[in-house]
């Protein structure tokens, strides 16, 4: 029996202290803390991002923080906000790119003046992105009066993979399109004229054949 | 055409009635995301050996759409869409354009601020037959390729007012097949990319 007394005093014991731990540990997350990932294969790429991140912390704190007994709360913490301003950042960089990236898409398709010039005028544009889109646009528009400004922009670039994407469209621009080569098929399947003779054939009304009876007496 | 498709070929009979809603960018109807696909190739014509290109406007003009249409792809078909003009075709239901995507391999992971991305890759295929028919001997241009590609798709967490930011794209650089033109009579090498990008905003 006291055996049994002193067995059950140990386990709750134990149990309590458990319970002290894991509620020290919860009260040390951050209102803001991103939730474990909800499906299955999430799981692995959260986990692994954790681990990194918890990594990348403990480096940082080697240098910045000596003192060891805070660094196991904070580092994850800290590591994972920064991760979701870097997230944040990233997706609306993608988003300011996106929308440029729409309107060209809206701009290729037209066939006016003023479509042409908005999407030559994004061939400069500050972010790479947008300028491989403006050439992917030219290309699309599908006018030759892109030629000049391609490859005046080529010119002007340093970038090597650029200059060349720009030299490319406007090489590809400059091929006929398939409406083209269908034309000039179409006048080569037609008969040939006849080639124009000295004497050339009355094109007026001709007379009506002569019958036997309108044939004049002998 | 599954349910979803008269649903939304439906509504867009009706008048392209919600299309543009809350979307900054890309093409919305009906609350789904259309990605809008450019299509460059080039093939060299047998009887001339001149190179001939292939782009959007290529396909549209030989179709007969006007200026301002575009070529999106949506839950496994392209359409023509003109929403100045309330053009809205499945053309690949009417056997003009295929985009099928045939994966192999794909993952996905939320990234930390609650982002969704999948990634996927595999193969390709894109086909054009502007008489509506798989290749029969009087299509006056097609063409049949494959190439590998990658597709990214996002899903941002919901805002306040219930919309999440969808983006979508896709990539195949390598592109190889067969030209068709009936007055040659033989195929050609064709070659070149299709490639999709599309964003929009979606109620949850």
């Amino acid at each position: 029996m006291r055996t049994k007394v002193v067995l059950l005093c140990l386990c709750a014991g134990v149990v309590g202290l458990a319970a002290v731990i894991c509620a020290k540990h919860q009260s040390s997350k951050l209102p803001g803390e991103v939730p474990a990932a909800p499906v299955a294969k999430s799981v692995s790429a959260a986990a692994a991002t954790n681990t990194t991140a918890n990594a990348m912390a403990t480096d940082t704190q080697a240098v910045t923080e000596p003192s060891p007994a805070p660094e196991v709360v904070t580092s994850p913490v800290a590591a994972n906000s920064a991760e979701v301003e870097v997230a944040n950042a990233s997706d609306q960089h993608a988003a300011a790119v996106q929308e440029k990236v729409s309107k060209l898409q809206e701009w290729e398709a037209n066939a006016d003046a003023q479509s042409l010039k908005n999407i030559l005028a994004e061939l400069t544009d500050s972010d790479k992105e947008v300028r491989s889109a403006a050439i992917a646009a030219a290309v699309q528009f599908d006018s030759r009066d892109a030629i000049p400004v391609l490859k005046a922009t080529a010119d002007k670039t340093t970038d090597s993979a650029e200059k060349k994407a720009l030299l490319d469209a406007a090489e590809f621009i400059a091929l006929p399109s398939i409406t083209e080569v269908r034309a000039l098929k179409d006048q080569q399947l037609q008969p040939t004229q006849p080639p124009p003779q000295a004497d050339p054939q009355p094109t007026t009304e001709l007379p009506p054949p002569q019958t036997p009876a309108d044939q004049p007496p002998q | 055409m599954n349910l979803k498709k008269i649903i939304v070929a439906m509504a867009l009979a009706a008048g392209l009635l919600s299309s543009g809603t809350q979307a900054q960018a890309g093409v919305v109807i009906n609350n789904y995301l259309f990605t809008p696909i450019t299509i460059k190739m080039s093939y060299t014509d047998s009887s001339s050996g001149k190179k001939v290109k292939v782009t959007n406007k290529s396909i549209l003009n030989d179709l007969g759409y006007p200026a301002g249409t575009q070529l999106v792809y949506w839950d496994g078909d392209v359409y023509a869409i003109n929403q100045n003009l309330g053009i809205f075709d499945d053309l690949s239901n009417e056997g003009y354009l295929y985009v099928e995507f045939d994966y192999s391999s794909y993952s996905s992971y939320y990234k930390a601020n609650g982002t969704y991305v999948y990634d996927e890759s595999g193969y390709l295929y894109v086909a054009f037959f502007d008489d509506g028919y798989d290749y029969v001997p009087d299509d006056y241009f097609a063409f049949e390729s494959e190439g590998t590609y990658s597709y990214t798709e996002t899903e941002s967490v919901d805002n306040a007012q219930g919309y999440f930011k969808e983006t979508t794209s896709f990539s195949s650089t390598d592109q190889i097949g067969d030209a068709y033109i009936d007055y040659d009579s033989y195929y050609d090498y064709i070659s070149g990319s299709t490639t999709g990008n599309g964003s929009g905003q979606i109620l949850d």
